[in-house]
This record gives C-alpha cells, structure tokens and sequence, in this order.
C-alpha cells in the first residue's frame, strides 16, 4: 500500500546533499543465486523487455513523433517501475505520455489516453487518472481494460462502490484471456479484503496465482506479486509460517522482489527471529528505500539493542520527509503514520494526513489522519475519522489497534479493550514495536 | 465497375474527414499499476481487427484468398504472452453473395489455448458447406530468421489455412494523415502536413489468419461479386469454472466488424463507434448510420450529387469489402497505384500491398494526386498464399530500425 519504489532518486539526492552515511544504503554485491528455471524465465523475460525498450527507443530518435512508440514505451517503462522501484521509470513514462499527446490529441490516440491515466496513477494523482479513465470509458465503453484504471483510481479515492461497479463492467467485458482474468482476480482481492472477507480474499489470490502460472510463459513479476499478496493475506490473520512460505516462493522466483524482501524481513521478526528479520529488511533497503522498509529496519535495530542504529534509520525516514515536502506527495502517507507511530514531529503527520485526506478519502487516508489526529489530542476528531476507517469492516489489526487507542484516549476503556483484544488476537505480530506498545495498553 | 469503384472511394474519403485514423495502440498485458497495486491488463487480446483482404491468387485465379489481422503493432521481440490467437474468440469471414446486406455464408475459424511459446495453437475451420478441418498455427520465434509459414491444406474441401505472426501489410503515416485530416476539417488543407513520409506500421508485425478456397465455394446469385466481411465475436458468457477449465456458453457476441479499410475506426464519430462495431451491414443498409455521414459530408461542404453517390455506395448495401470474381488478378499490388494501368486491387477488393490511403486521398483531394509519401509496405510480400511477409524479427544490438521511412 505505498510507494517506496519512487524513492530512490530522492534518497540519492539526500545523500548527497547531505553526505549522510548510512551503511546499507550503499550498494552491496549481489549474492549469487542457484540459478533454477523459474530464474532463467525471468532473465528471459528481462531480455525481452530490455530489447522491446531499445527497439521503440530507436524509433523515436529516428521520427519523435511516432506517437505509437511512445504510447507503448509508456507501457515498458511503468511495467520497469514496478519491476524495479526505480522512480527514474515514472519519469520517463511520464514524458512518453506527453510526447504521445502532444503529437495526436486524445481523441486520435487512445493509447495516449491511456498512458496518460496509468502514469497519473502511479504518480498518485488518483483524481486526474480517475477522470482520464473516465474519458476512456466513454471512447472505449466495451473495453475491459478501460473501466479497469477507472476503478483502480476510484479505490484510491476511496469511492469504493463505484470501483466495485467498475470491476463488475470490467469482469463482464472481458473474456477468459489468463492475464485479464488474474487482473480481476486481484481485484476482488483486494474488494474482499477491504470488506474484511479475509477467506475470499485468499481465494482469489490463489485463483489469480493460478491463472498466472496457467499461461504457457508465466509473467515472472505477476507471479511474484501474486504470491507476495498471499503472503500478506497470512500475515494479516497472523499465519506466520504460511506468509514465510509464499515470501520464499516469491523470491524463488524473482530473487530481488524487494516486496517480498520485506515483507519477509516482518515475517521472519514476527517470528521472533529479529536478525534474520533485519538481514532481509537490510536486503530490501539496497534496492529500494521505500520510507516504510527503512522504518521497519528502524524498528528492528531498535529491538536488537542497537539504538544507534535504529536512529540513523529514523534520520533517514525523517530525511525523506524533508525532501517530500520539496518534491510533491508521492509518500505522505507512510511518513505520517511513520511519524504518528514514533511520536515524531506529530503535527507535521497531521498536516500531511491532513492534506492526503483532502482528496482521497479511503479508509487508510482516513485511519492515517485519524492516528496523527490522536497523537495531535485532536481525540473526537479522531473518534470521527476512525468510525469511517472502520466503515467497510475491514479486518485489519492495524486499524483496530488505532481504533482501540483512540477509544481509549476518549475514556471508552471497554471499547478500546475489545478493539486491542482484537487487533492482538487477528495479528498478534502486526508490527515489531506498536504489537508490544498494544499489548502493554490492553494490560492496563 | 470503375464508377462503382469510383463511389467507393469517395465514400472512403468522407470516412477518413469524419473520424480520422483512430489507430489503437494495442497494450502489453500486465502493465504497471502503482505503489504495490495489482497488476493491469490493457487492450482486448484478439478480438480487435485490423485489416479484410479478400483478392484472387494472383498465381492461381480460380482460387480466393480471404485474411484478417488482430492485434497489430507487435515488437519483433515482445511474444512471450501477447502473441496468440485468442481461444475464445471467433473469427468469422462473412461472405455476400446474393446483391444485396445480408450476408449468405461463412467461415468461422477458432483457436486451441496456447499451451506452450514453442507449441503451436490449433485452428478449426469451419466451411459454408458443414465441413471443418484443423491445421497448426506457425509458431513465432526470437530468433534471427523466422520460421517458415506452416500452410495447411483440406484435400476434401481445397482450402488451406495459414494463421500466425507477419510482418503487418499495412502502411501509411498517420501522424502526417490525421494532421492533413485536421487541417482540412479547420478550413485549411495543408498538405505539407503528408510530408512526413513515415510508415507507422513498418518494422512491426502482426496476427494473420488467412485461408484460400476455391472461388467457386463462394460464389452466388450475384454472379462474380461477392461482399466480404471480418467478424470477432465471444460467447455472452464466459468464466473460468472451480475446477481451472474455462467454459463458455450463451450465444455468441460481435465484438467487432471489418470490411472496407478505414470505415471501421474512421468512418463513424466517436460517441457512436462502438454501436458501428457491434452492428451489421443489415444495420448500414437500414440507414441506422446514414445521418452521421451526410451531416458530416455536409459540414464538409461536399455537394449534394456527392452525398447521394456515397450513401448510396456506402450505406445502402452495407460495409463488405466487394470483390469481382471475374477480373483476373496477377500480383499482391506491391507499389501499384489506383491509376496504375491494368490495376485490380482496392477498391475490387483487397491485395496486401494496395495503398489503400493514397487511393483514399487521391479522392480525397477531388482527384488530386495527394498521397502520404509511404507508397508501400517496408518489406516485400510473398508470392505464394499466405502472400504476407514472413514475420519482423529481433534485430542485433546496435542495429536500428529505420524501416519507418521507405
């Protein structure tokens, strides 16, 4: 749910700027992995893209305005971000968007169009791609793939009716091609888990997973996304081994899958393991600083005893904070919670909350505010704002352990017991240093 | 047969002022979403159609040589899971051959799931007469040089069948076209705008299923002229069942339509293109477009004489590519113009190599020789059927494609 990929350029530039040195952030060699086929599908594939980019690459110094190229380039280059995390890639889609438009407006070209919206959603700007796609399902109203970025924006702002509608049309426009059905499956995932389904959610999952590993060349990155999900799908009800498992088979598969890094840094420290947990979160971090990976290790440092440590890699956070304020709101939210979690700056996490919120109202903006409104005292506004996080049911011990301080700063101490009860009950793990900071509330 | 050629030409012309070239770019399947997002898919594999040949074998007149193209815009290199033909959609060859909208025939070609990148798909073809035989996609390949189109040939019925990757037929700089498209439509044509001279389908390939069969298979009450038109159509419904089989059921769905070039994505306006696709040529005849296309040949300034000679063309018997049976055909059209002496090609059906767009804009232009500087395709066809050109592949590092510019 973030979005450290983006990260990387502005780390460097923190780096620089500030000569800040901070161990893991450098470079470190690659282990060399057994390299089993399901790697050499990916070499494979990375060979491909590589030589599609260079192929439209080309074209466009020979005609800059071959607006195709720049259309499917666009396509290329976010499919690198995602691989790699590297923001450089957004930028560079970004511009192949625009180069597109500026050469055939919308109207004669919509794969522009389409680029325009999906570069617009990577960048979080979740209303401008939300109104992009909706133009698209006017050109295009018997395309799936169309009312598909609709509703990926519309979950993003939190209209989540209108994204289920969306992915209803989208679900009943396409056909049975393996790929579009794991798209959708993903999606109702993700719908599942948001109305706190939890054993549906898992279902598609699997479904999507299967769908995947169904086709004759299974997308590396799509299968490792997949089984990365459900790893986070046994994280959330606190099925540690299984989380392990599917992170494991992730990076089998995808050795980098910074996501799958991470996330398996959490599993392992879940587990009670906290330096196997920083080895993998240190791992992560060499690839992408993601805000949220670099607190986590934080957190983890903190909990082997090495503080030192662990507050070069809050300076670190609080660094990246500084640079957001300068270079727009790709990461507010993940700094804000980061700041509410560890009581740093909190009006500075209100504001930023508080600005997210303006114009994207899903529940995670709203238990974001909500979390910074409670370490701001702002407690009724809190109260408020947590009822509309809570709104879908979602099962998250994240939400309920806010839920539960909250309730409990307001002096409702039964309430803020039974949502702790259940944060710790669902996700006893559900974070290295806020689990024991619930447990320790719950036994008061 | 020149005057009705002549009619629909012009009639082709005011598609092109009316729509532009809307030229979809097709998507690779699992683009990016954002910040850990699920994965997208972009496009609608295999169902949008690109291109209707319909010609005689220029090696063998007795014979008729019918294709259609999907998803086009292909990267030599870009296989992997965007090349196949769709297992569940349906092509269809609609022929007419009694005068008039309706059409009397088809074939319908499907498609096995790709099981394997190394594996081919296996088409069934299904005849107007009941008979059907199976035959081998050509399978693609990265490497160097391609390999050799798989043809198949039914001994019962004489058809053959020949479906996989090509290098795409079709040329012409559409950046420089729609702006001239534009600049007419402003009130100032600006034909500087067709000096770009970029071909923006060479060096990409694209999804061929051709099949020949004996003219005499298609012929009807009409004499030699039969209509032709390119159908892809799903089953209303479709799922994938618990135990991982797809299953597809309820009556099958058009989800889109192509006959003559341009008049699929150009010639009806946007709010009313995707109702075009999915209606018929029974729906043209029935004048359910004909307001859209005076209105806009009226706004255009075309005269009424002119207006009456492309409806009727156009609209009163419905959009088929329309084919004379009868005029003997000796090559694919390879840098041949409409005005080149003993010329057979578009708008007397389709050849691979007919420039469709200058003969477009020579009418265009009220029979001026404007053209879009890209007078054929960046690599020579075939000679023997399919007639296409063998598939673009991957070049070697450092070896740009410059195929743009013929």
């Amino acid at each position: 749910m973030n979005s450290g990929r983006f990260l990387i350029p502005f780390v460097l530039l923190l780096l620089n700027l500030s000569g800040c040195k901070v161990s893991n952030i450098k470079s470190a060699p690659v282990k060399e992995a057994h390299v089993t086929s399901s790697q050499s599908t990916l070499s494979s594939q990375l060979a491909v893209e590589k030589e599609t980019i260079r192929f439209l690459e080309d074209r466009l110094k020979k005609d800059p305005e071959d607006f195709i190229a720049y259309n499917k380039l666009a396509q290329q280059y976010l499919q690198r971000l995602r691989e790699t995390g590297d923001l450089t890639y957004l930028n560079l889609a970004t511009k192949a968007a625009h180069s597109s438009l500026s050469t055939l407006p919308p109207e004669q070209n919509i794969g522009g169009l389409t680029a325009s919206a999906q570069v617009e959603y990577a960048s979080h700007d979740f209303a401008a791609a939300r109104d992009h796609a909706l133009k698209l399902t006017q050109l295009e109203p018997k395309k799936g793939y169309t009312y598909q970025i609709l509703g990926d924006a519309l979950l993003e702002l939190g209209e989540y009716e209108q994204a289920a509608a969306a992915y209803r049309t989208m679900e009943d426009l396409s056909g049975i091609q393996g790929l579009t059905r794991s798209a959708i499956e993903q999606r109702l995932a993700r719908l599942a888990a948001l109305h706190g389904d939890t054993s549906g959610s898992r279902q598609h999952l699997k479904n999507a997973l299967t769908l995947a590993l169904d086709l004759p060349e299974p997308p590396a990155e799509t299968v490792a996304w997949c089984r990365w999900q459900l790893g986070e799908a046994a994280f959330a009800v606190g099925d540690y081994v299984a989380a392990e498992q599917q992170y494991r088979q992730a990076l089998e598969g995808y050795p980098e899958y910074f996501r799958a890094l991470a996330s398996l840094g959490r599993a392992r420290a879940a587990q009670g393991d906290i330096k196997g947990g920083i080895e993998q979160l240190e791992h992560a971090v060499r690839i992408i600083p993601d805000p949220s990976f670099v607190a986590t290790l934080g957190d983890l440092y903190k909990l082997d005893g090495r503080d030192k440590e662990a507050a070069a890699q809050y300076e670190l956070v609080e660094r990246i904070g500084q640079i957001n304020e300068l270079n727009g709101t790709l990461y507010n939210r993940q700094l804000a919670v980061f700041d509410a979690d560890h009581d740093i700056k909190s009006k500075r996490a209100y504001e930023n909350a508080t600005r997210e919120y303006a114009v994207r109202k899903d529940i995670y903006g709203a238990d974001a505010l909500a979390w910074a409104a409670l370490k701001n005292n702002k407690v009724a506004e809190a109260q408020s704002l947590m009822t509309s996080a809570l709104r879908l049911g979602t099962k998250d011990a994240r939400l309920f352990y806010h839920a539960g301080m909250i309730a409990k700063a307001a002096g409702d101490l039964k309430q803020g017991r039974e949502y702790l009860q259940r944060a710790l009950s669902l996700n006893p793990q559900f974070d290295p240093l806020q689990a024991a900071i619930a447990r320790k509330a719950l036994a008061e | 047969m020149f005057r009705s050629k002549k009619k629909k030409l012009g009639l082709i012309a005011l598609a092109l002022f009316v729509g532009f070239a809307l030229i979809k770019t097709p998507l690779p399947p699992a683009d990016a979403a954002d910040h850990a997002e699920s994965t997208s898919v972009a496009g609608d594999p295999g169902a949008d159609i690109a291109d209707v040949f319909a010609f005689l074998d220029p090696n063998d007149n007795s014979k008729v040589v019918l294709a259609l193209d999907v998803e086009g815009f292909v990267v030599p290199s870009e296989l992997l899971n965007l090349s196949f033909f769709a297992p569940d959609v349906t092509y269809r060859l609609e022929i007419e051959n009694t005068g008039d909208a309706t059409p009397d025939k088809h074939f319908d070609i499907t498609f096995s799931p790709q099981t394997a990148r190394n594996q081919p798909q296996t088409a069934t073809i299904k005849l107007p007469n009941g008979g059907q035989f199976t035959a081998p996609t050509t399978v693609q390949t990265l490497n160097a040089a391609a390999n050799p189109f798989v043809v198949t040939t039914d001994p019962s019925s004489g058809a053959s069948f020949f479906g996989g990757l090509t290098d795409d037929p079709f040329y012409f700089d559409i950046v420089g076209f729609n702006r001239f498209v534009s600049s007419v439509l402003a009130g100032n044509p600006n034909p500087a705008a067709l000096q770009r001279g970029r071909d923006s389908f060479a060096g990409y390939n694209i999804h061929m299923i051709a099949i020949e069969v004996p003219a005499s298979m298609l012929r009807g009450t009409n004499g030699n002229i039969i209509g032709v038109n390119g159908v892809t159509l799903r089953s209303k419904q479709s799922h994938r069942q618990d135990n991982g089989e797809d299953k597809t059921n309820g009556k099958l769905v058009q989800v889109d339509r192509m006959a003559t070039p341009a008049v699929n994505t150009a010639l009806i306006p946007f709010p009313r293109k995707n109702e075009y696709n999915a209606a018929t040529p029974i729906d043209d005849a029935n004048l359910r477009f004909a307001g859209d296309i005076i209105g806009t040949l009226t706004a255009l300034g075309t005269n009424q004489t002119n207006i009456n000679i492309l409806a009727n063309v156009a609209v009163l018997h419905g959009d088929y590519l329309r084919l004379d049976l009868s005029i003997p055909n000796g090559s694919v059209g390879f840098g041949e113009r409409v005005t080149t002496p003993g010329y057979t090609g578009f708008p007397n059906g389709r050849r691979p190599g007919d420039d469709t767009i200058d003969d477009l804009l020579f009418f265009i232009t009220n029979q001026n020789p404007v053209g879009d500087n890209v007078n054929s395709n960046d690599v020579p066809l075939g000679n023997v059927f399919p007639f296409f050109a063998q598939p673009q592949q991957p070049r070697n590092t450092g070896v740009i494609d410059d195929n743009t510019r013929n």
